[in-house]
């Protein structure tokens, strides 16, 4: 019977954390986002902060690029007074858009995944939506909203998952499965439409 | 009037026979939706369960009664048009009855004390109909006569009951006014204002005299005295909700407290030991319950065994203490994450060899003692366990030592069904494997719409399993959110890149509502393309309902969903795919459906509507763009497909279980940022489909 063996002890593994570097601490911090491509540029017309109370108004709830951290652990972005969107034209029908503008909601980025601290090891890889820090060194995680679910073997994945508008972050939990292990967690804070996630 | 010929009980030629109900029972009857669905209430608890998935027929079955005299139940099948008798089975049994009406009847019930099938459609050239059902009466015995005309008896009324003694029946409208009609003549007296208004599209009497009525866009019941000449309205109970809502109900039964619903039952298929009869496993709550898995526990008179599970119908899924934080792969070890409330024992199982039972060499905790909170839990799968969906048992409680099935003084069950994977597998979920994407149409290509967005809304959800990279199964569900269309249109999904024969034909599972549809084979033959062809009309799975136009867009037209689909896509060999989410949903004419009088010939397969540059599949005619007032701008040769002119599309695929716009509604003021999001050619605006940043009142809400 298989089993995923943490050769690499758990100790190592965590200071030797990708991405922005924690200090022996069992979260990795946020990597930076690789804004390649197509990204949106925060700024331009978009509306963040507080949510308007409705009638009329609008503005990009949790999908700006300038809303900060998870999905309840982050900050709220308050320095910009939301203005509500007031639409101009008065039907769908006088709208315009680009011939090659595809109306998508979500965008497809790559998982760029290679580890080197747990070289030699195999374990499971979630890459989940809703989660919450618990201001101390662990996520509480709901592992029925998971985007992806693999194994890992040498720490390495590649792949890509599809990302909706409105997600601003992700969490990879890897569980290395020995009775003792806790799981290696790493949040991802998106720009909208990045290209890919990176753990080294 | 024909005279037919007597037999004891006139059949379609061909049709068995099937036993009445024992007894008159105590529970009341509620048969909903367009694929007839029954459900049986307690209306001394108000806990409802389902009786039955399968009415043998393909269509609604409307105008319920219990017939205390035989211990029947008729009641309308539409697919036939004509009334129909059940047994205990609930299985339809058309009458040989000439429907001297031609119409079909959604009000209805049996008036014991004549022994006759009352039925009721407003409208002059309809009306208020007796049939008799008095064997023994060879005069009337299933003819069917006109007491009055629906213009002279003009009520919104949407069922009637009879009083077990008094010999009127009883109604209430959508105003909420209370009717006593005399069935002899048709005539009617307003008693009261109850004071609920809605369709009450069920209502039944008990032996006291109360009547309960339902009420269709939220399930709840209410008892009106009507012995005690008391007509307001008081909240009973709440049940399962629909826009096609029909109850029947032995009046002259008492309401009986005889059943225990202070156990927790499993909800795994009966073979797993679910039902008391089969000593299911239990677990006794008496007492207070304050031992439990997740956030808390509820009880039932007995199992639900899947796909009838209590979880799914009464709005309360208590199966919420196991999660699953890795997957489960045959041979590997797998982490569960068990959320307890106090310090108990917990024993679970999986079935790996998939033989329908829990044998006892699959139990993967043994008396592992867990804590309050939350408790890590390493388990193994067996390098043998088969691939594929099969299902878990977890029980929780204060004594040690127990089994897969038998009862317990306290504790929980919890069932879950589980997907086990291969070794290296990796699944990709669309959103996320508890999340609805959504994909809505205009059906009117090429003639722009009302871009009201929800002439077709359908929640999907996808997972491409892949092993080494190359795709080897995939999974997608879906349910029919809304129909806002006087056309009739099916739905499909193609699989870009796929071919037909590489799919693994024989081992296709297709199920609507969790039954089987097979023989039916859904991947369309033909093309060269993968094509799955999963309602070839969406209206013979939804019904707008008794006083709606449409399925679940219009103002108090809320409903359940009525239609849920999931297909399992193995392939014969592993193949690379680089298509994600949503593959290409689309839309069609139904075969031999009318599509506009713009079509001299109804297109039928040939027409079809995609996503916006989602090229359509081999059997697109692309003819069917020619039409004087269309507006279509699609260029073939540049790849763009489906928009106007100025780019707008006839479908948008929506990362989320979208709240779409009601009937009439363009998407622009229910989502104004939507603007931005086009105008901006998606470079702002990116959340505009969120439901804080729509205009709450313009869109559709239950």
């Amino acid at each position: 019977m298989k089993k995923y063996i943490a050769t690499f002890p758990l100790v190592l593994l965590l200071t030797a954390c990708g991405g922005g570097g924690g200090d022996g601490q069992l979260i990795l911090a946020p990597s930076q986002p690789d804004t390649g491509g197509d990204t949106a540029s925060g700024g331009d017309g978009n509306t963040d902060g507080t949510v308007d109370g409705g009638v009329g108004g609008t503005v990009d709830g949790s999908g700006g690029a300038d809303t900060d951290g998870g999905a309840d652990g982050g900050l709220v972005d308050e320095q910009a007074a939301p203005e509500p969107y007031v639409a101009e034209a008065s039907a769908s029908s006088e709208l315009t858009s680009d011939d090659h503008f595809d109306f998508s909601t979500r965008w497809d980025m790559n998982i760029d995944f290679d580890i080197e601290a747990a070289t030699g090891t195999t374990g499971f890889l979630s890459i989940c939506t809703e989660f919450e820090f618990d201001g101390e060194d662990a996520y509480g995680v709901n592992f029925d909203k998971c985007a992806l679910r693999t194994s890992i073997v040498d720490g390495i994945y590649n792949g890509s998952m599809a990302v909706t508008n409105d997600i601003s972050s992700v969490l990879a939990v890897i569980w290395f499965a020995d009775e003792s292990g806790a799981p290696v967690y790493n949040e991802f804070e998106l720009v909208n439409g990045q290209e890919s996630i990176q753990w080294r | 009037m024909r005279r037919l010929i007597l037999f004891p009980a006139l059949l379609y030629a061909g049709m068995a026979s099937a036993d009445p109900f024992e007894s008159c029972t105590s529970d009341a009857y509620l048969t909903q939706s367009a694929v007839a669905t029954t459900y049986g209430v307690n209306l001394s608890t108000g806990e409802y369960t389902l009786v039955q998935n399968d009415m043998g027929t393909k269509g609604k079955v409307n105008a319920t009664g219990f017939n205390p005299n035989d211990n029947y139940v008729y009641g309308w099948s539409n697919v036939h048009n004509v009334p129909a008798r059940f047994g205990s089975d609930w299985q339809v049994e058309p009458l040989a009855v000439d429907n001297i009406a031609g119409k079909t009847f959604f009000v209805g019930d049996v008036s014991l004390l004549t022994n006759e099938y009352v039925v009721y459609r407003r409208g002059a050239s309809t009306g208020l109909y007796a049939i008799g059902l008095d064997p023994a009466n060879t005069e009337t015995y299933l003819q069917m006569r006109l007491i009055v005309d629906g213009a002279t008896m003009n009520l919104r009324i949407f069922d009637l009951a009879f009083h077990p003694s008094d010999g009127f029946a009883y109604s209430v409208d959508n105003k909420g006014l209370l009717h006593q009609i005399d069935v002899t003549n048709g005539t009617s007296i307003e008693l009261g204002d109850t004071g609920e208004s809605g369709t009450f599209g069920a209502v039944y009497f008990d032996v006291n005299g109360q009547l309960y009525i339902s009420r269709n866009k939220d399930g709840r019941i209410f008892r009106i005295d009507i012995d005690g000449a008391n007509y307001s309205a008081e909240l009973f109970a709440r049940g399962p909700a629909s826009s096609i809502n029909d109850g029947a109900r032995c009046a002259l039964a008492d309401i009986l407290d005889d059943t225990n619903t202070e156990i927790d039952f499993g909800d795994a298929p009966a073979s797993y030991g679910t039902l008391l009869s089969d000593n299911g496993a239990r677990h006794g709550l008496a007492g207070g319950a304050t031992l439990f898995l997740g956030d808390d526990v509820d009880g039932e008179s007995n199992g639900t065994p899947f796909p009838m599970s209590d979880d799914e119908i009464d709005g309360n899924n208590d199966d919420d203490g196991v999660q699953f934080a890795t997957g489960l792969l045959a041979g590997s070890q797998a982490v569960l994450l068990v959320s307890a409330s106090d310090t108990g024992y917990l024993n679970a199982w999986i079935d790996t060899n998939q033989n329908g039972e829990f044998d006892s060499n699959e139990q993967i905790v043994g008396d592992r003692l867990v804590g309050a909170g939350s408790n890590t839990v390493f388990i193994s799968l067996p390098e043998d366990a088969i691939v594929g969906k099969t299902w878990a048992r977890f029980r929780l409680s204060s004594d040690a030592g127990v089994g897969p099935a038998g009862g317990v003084s306290n504790g929980e069950v919890e069932d879950y069904e589980v997907d086990i994977t291969a070794d290296g597998a990796s699944v990709t979920y669309y959103p996320s494997s508890d999340d609805w994407a959504t994909i809505a149409y205009e059906d009117n290509w090429p003639i722009e719409g009302d871009y009201d967005m929800n002439d077709l809304v359908v929640y999907l959800r996808t997972a491409v399993y892949r092993q080494d990279g190359l795709v080897t199964f995939l999974n997608i569900s879906g349910e029919i959110a809304a129909v806002g269309a006087a056309y009739q249109n099916g739905f499909g999904i193609r699989l870009p890149g796929v071919l037909r024969s590489q799919i693994d034909e024989n081992r296709l599972e297709y199920t609507i509502n969790d039954l089987p549809t097979a023989p039916y084979n859904p991947l369309e033959s033909g093309p060269n393309e993968a094509i799955f062809m999963l309602m070839y009309n969406v209206w013979n799975y939804v019904s707008a309902g008794e006083d709606c136009t449409f399925y679940r867009t219009e103002i108090g037209c809320g409903s359940n969903i009525q239609a849920r689909f999931n297909i399992n896509i193995p392939l014969l060999e592993p193949v690379e795919m680089s298509t994600s989410g949503v593959f290409d949903p689309f839309m069609f004419a139904t075969p031999g459906a009318w599509h506009g009088s713009h079509y001299s010939e109804n297109p039928g397969r040939r027409y079809e509507i995609h996503l916006k540059n989602q090229a359509p599949t081999e059997s697109f005619d692309f003819g069917l763009a020619s039409v004087d007032i269309g507006v279509d701008a699609s260029d073939p040769l540049s790849e763009l497909w489906f928009q106007t002119e100025d780019g707008m599309p006839w479908a948008l695929e929506i990362g989320t279980r979208w709240e779409y716009p009601r009937e009439f509604i363009d998407v622009l003021f229910a989502y104004p940022a939507f603007e931005a999001f086009v105008n901006s050619n998606g470079e702002s605006g990116h959340s505009w489909y969120l439901p804080e940043n729509s205009n709450p009142n313009l869109v559709f809400t239950e």
